[in-house]
């Protein structure tokens, strides 16, 4: 049998089989271990900049995984609680706060107090060290310029039950993100049975519920919704897009309830792979650097630090808008309960 | 012909690696649903069944799977005999473009829908309507692609007699139809499986318009939000059942599939020469059908670039090309695993074929076929089960993006089977036997003969491979290393990034997909049939 192969085709295989080898050789090269491993809930689009940033400046290399819009918060705590015996993750930066109680009380968190904590105010960070929070967004009225006459603006989450808006205003399902914290935190500052009128309303009223807050912002700057619920980075992103939308700080009269404010939160893992590193990553983002850099960003998220320079769409809790009273750690305590509750109301 | 021992247990070992990527992850998907809390149970299973509401995502989803086929074939089997049995203008053109679909994903052709201009059409996606639209334009080319290699190989004769029983246009639909009835159901229940499957659509569609819910959805809800695999698990069954029935009866007419009529003295059809009225209906039909699912996809992409600097952007951007590299080495990479393991697995079918073991040709056939049953997400729940262990190994292969190799593998690998069966079915078992009587081994033989032969095949499976590799979504908001690819990219920036942003790196993963097709087209443009099967 003849075995020569003409010269050509054996360089074409040869170099066919050099390609296959580089990219064997990559994806190997994709496997190499991480300095830090950092679980991050605030969306990619905004956080993965400052996270290449910290691996220039600090010269560790992390792995970084993110949630899903989808997936909201839930997708990555889930992740944590099953990963409890085995921690993947050094570090977890979540977009919210009530979630995180729910690890704090799970005993899945190490206590580190971070030297650049130290002028973020008490409310927002466990004086155990378990926790510490930043950079917040506000739970905010997005209203269609074009639907809505100024006259007639909704000022309060009470005209998500006015008639005159009925089929024609919107919330994000309350079973994840900041919604369901704000949902989660309404029994305690309205009171249960008022709750429960204000959670009948939303049903008898017809109220469209969204997949997401983003899925709200596209709806009201569409103009398929009058208005709605959703968060300051979402209202920004419609607002540099040049969507016809304007803001609305609700419940800001002198008997409302004020403004929920959702700050992020960082965490060490207990048990964590790297806890050093860690720690070094969580003094990284708790710089006042940081929150100046999302605060500038597209997402426009509020600085807890006093003293950060914002743009002037940024507005300060205190000074601009009152923000709600909330009592974190008694959400956390009965998020189990609330979860199972919205769940039962919502997910139909 | 009898296989030496070394071939015996290389074939083998095929088989074994197969089933630990494949089979293993669906079978501990299936059987851990009935662990809950280290306990035997069926909690899971009343938990999920028992809900009137997953009898109405069922019902949602096999509306939805239905309308998306019919609208897949009202647009692609006209489109097939028009391409394949008649003359009209551009027909040479249109033959090509209506692969292009296949390599946009649901999810960037539906965006890419809502930025056309206001007064398009079908701009407002909405709903289950919407949803059926987007996923009728994807996949009808499942039925252009099988229904035109039907209506090809009809043999003349065959016609040129019901043509002599009963007239032209009688003819054509008795004979030609009928023969192709087979492919055409194929594709309809390919495109079935696909859309079914789909967790990405819906949920976009879902953020645009009113919610949109399907089994998928559930399965991700289960999985992700109320992290219960288990529960996740059980609510994939139903929509597992209703894939599986579906590609048994793929199976089933792929056996009864018409290019069996060709024999040594078969004579392809001639094209039939339409009128005026005809060749302008055949043409407005084919110029309509790539308008919308390719023109104005594609131009809307382009346009909302708004020039070069998005492109810029996305090039510049440290994690978009970390993404980039990652995603085509793993794709390639799990590509080249598939078509070798896909060679030794389609010789292992057509060896146990043509020596008198056909049930066991057949079963091995259909098993490794069945991961085109298993929605994606059901793929990743089952892959995670496996692999999220806290052994060393375990976990090097999870957090690592040997996983995402392992998941395309496990997902894409019958597409290699196929193509490769198909291609080692048509070479004569002799041409291997001589070069056997010629003195040289098994290996060689392997070497010098059926690869040289099956070039084409395997370069056409390479391909088949890669594209379906990079094109999945599904899987990797599953599962925490397939935040590195570019799908997991273009899902999450199409939620919160800018236009041209989005638009940039859409047309980035669809050049990037497309690539080796192309190349392969211009280097082999006569070859093309080689993705036939």
């Amino acid at each position: 049998m003849n075995r020569s192969t003409p010269a050509c085709s054996r360089r074409a295989a040869s170099r066919v089989f050099g390609i296959l080898t580089g990219l064997l050789l990559v994806t190997l090269g994709a496997c190499s271990k991480p300095d830090v491993v950092i679980y991050v809930s605030l969306d990619k689009t905004f956080s993965e900049s400052f996270l290449q940033q910290f691996e220039k400046d600090s010269g560790l290399s992390v792995r970084a995984v993110y949630d899903t819009e989808a997936a909201k918060t839930v997708g990555l705590v889930n992740t944590l609680v099953a990963e409890k015996d085995h921690p993947r993750a050094d570090v977890f930066w979540n977009n919210e706060l009530a979630n995180t109680i729910k690890l704090k009380n799970l005993g899945l968190l190490e206590s580190y107090i971070s030297p650049n904590a130290a002028t973020i105010p008490d409310a927002f960070k466990d004086q155990e060290g378990y926790w510490t929070g930043f950079a917040a967004r506000a739970r905010v009225l997005i209203v269609n310029n074009d639907l809505v006459p100024e006259a007639e603006t909704p000022t309060s989450m009470h005209d998500l039950l006015d008639p005159k808006w009925k089929g024609k205003c919107g919330i994000a399902k309350p079973l994840a993100g900041t919604t369901f914290t704000h949902f989660a935190a309404l029994p305690l500052v309205m009171g249960e049975t008022e709750f429960d009128a204000f959670i009948a309303g939303i049903h008898d009223n017809d109220v469209q519920v969204a997949t997401g807050n983003a899925h709200i912002m596209k709806l009201v700057s569409a103009g398929k919704l009058h208005w709605g619920f959703t968060d300051t980075d979402d209202f920004h992103v419609a607002l540099t897009d040049d969507k016809p939308v304007r803001k609305v700080y609700p419940d800001q009269d002198d008997d409302g309830v004020g403004t929920m404010l959702i700050p992020n939160s960082v965490m060490l893992i207990k048990n964590s792979p790297n806890p050093d590193n860690g720690k070094i990553l969580i003094d990284y983002i708790l710089r006042k650097e940081t929150e100046k850099i999302l605060a500038e960003s597209r997402s426009a998220q509020i600085p807890l630090h006093p003293g950060v320079e914002t743009p002037d769409h940024v507005r300060v809790p205190g000074k601009d808008f009152r923000p709600m009273k909330v009592d974190f750690i008694a959400i956390g305590a009965r998020l189990d309960e609330a979860n199972e509750r919205l769940t039962k109301e919502f997910n139909r | 012909m009898r296989l030496p021992a070394g071939a015996r247990w290389t074939l083998r070992g095929a088989i074994l690696v197969f089933a630990l990527v494949t089979l293993l992850p669906i079978a501990i998907m299936l059987v851990g649903a009935f662990r809950v809390d280290g306990q035997w149970s069926v909690a899971a299973y009343e938990n999920v069944l028992v809900e009137a509401r997953q009898w109405s995502l069922l019902g949602n989803t096999v509306l939805l799977g239905s309308l998306g086929t019919l609208g897949a074939l009202l647009l692609g089997l006209p489109y097939a005999f028009f391409i394949a049995r008649t003359e009209f203008p551009l027909r040479r053109f249109f033959a090509v473009a209506h692969v292009v679909p296949i390599l946009m994903p649901p999810l960037i052709l539906a965006w890419a829908w809502t930025r056309t201009p206001e007064w398009f059409v079908v701009r407002d996606l909405r709903g289950m309507t919407g949803c059926a639209v987007v996923f009728a334009l994807c996949y009808y080319p499942f039925i252009t692609l099988l229904a035109s290699r039907a209506f090809r190989s009809t043999d003349a004769s065959l016609e040129e007699a019901a043509r002599l029983a009963g007239g032209r246009r009688r003819s054509i639909l008795s004979v030609s139809l009928r023969l192709a009835l087979p492919s055409i159901l194929s594709g309809a229940l390919l495109a079935f499986i696909f859309i079914i499957s789909d967790f990405a659509l819906p949920d976009f569609i879902s953020t645009i318009g009113p919610k949109q819910n399907v089994y998928a959805g559930e399965i991700f809800f289960r999985s992700k939000r109320l992290g219960s695999t288990s529960e996740a698990t059980a609510a994939s069954v139903p929509l597992m059942l209703l894939t599986g029935g579906a590609l048994a009866g793929v199976l089933w007419l792929r056996g009864r599939r018409s290019y069996k009529v060709i024999s040594g003295d078969f004579r392809a059809p001639e094209r039939i020469r339409l009128g005026v009225a005809g060749a302008t209906a055949a043409f407005l039909h084919c110029a309509f059908v790539i308008g919308i699912s390719v023109v104005a996809p594609m131009g809307a992409l382009i346009a909302n670039t708004r020039g070069i600097d998005a492109f810029k952007k996305a090039i510049t951007n440290p994690g978009a090309r970390k993404d980039i590299v990652t995603t085509l080495a793993t794709a390639g990479t799990a590509a080249t695993i598939m078509v070798v393991l896909g060679f030794l697995l389609a010789y292992t079918i057509v060896h146990l074929r043509d020596h008198g073991r056909r049930k066991r040709s057949l079963a091995l056939e259909s098993v490794t076929i069945l991961p085109l049953a298993i929605p994606a997400l059901m793929m990743g729940v089952g892959l995670i089960r496996l692999w999220n262990r806290p052994e060393p190994f375990f976990d090097t292969v999870y957090t690592t993006q040997v996983i995402v190799v392992l998941v395309y593998v496990a997902r894409y690998l019958p597409f290699p089977v196929v193509a490769l069966t198909a291609g080692l079915s048509r070479l004569d078992t002799s041409i291997e036997e001589a070069g056997a009587v010629a003195g040289a081994r098994f290996f060689t033989r392997i070497r010098l003969v059926l690869l040289p032969l099956l070039r084409h095949s395997l370069i056409a499976s390479w391909i088949l491979a890669f594209l379906f590799s990079m094109r999945e979504l599904d899987t990797m908001v599953l599962i925490a290393a397939g935040n590195d690819s570019l799908p997991f990219r273009v899902f999450n920036e199409i939620h919160f990034g800018r236009d041209p942003e989005i638009a940039a790196i859409c047309l980035i993963m669809v050049f990037l997909i497309a690539l080796p097709l192309v190349l392969y087209a211009l280097l082999f443009p006569r070859r093309l049939d080689a993705f036939d099967a």
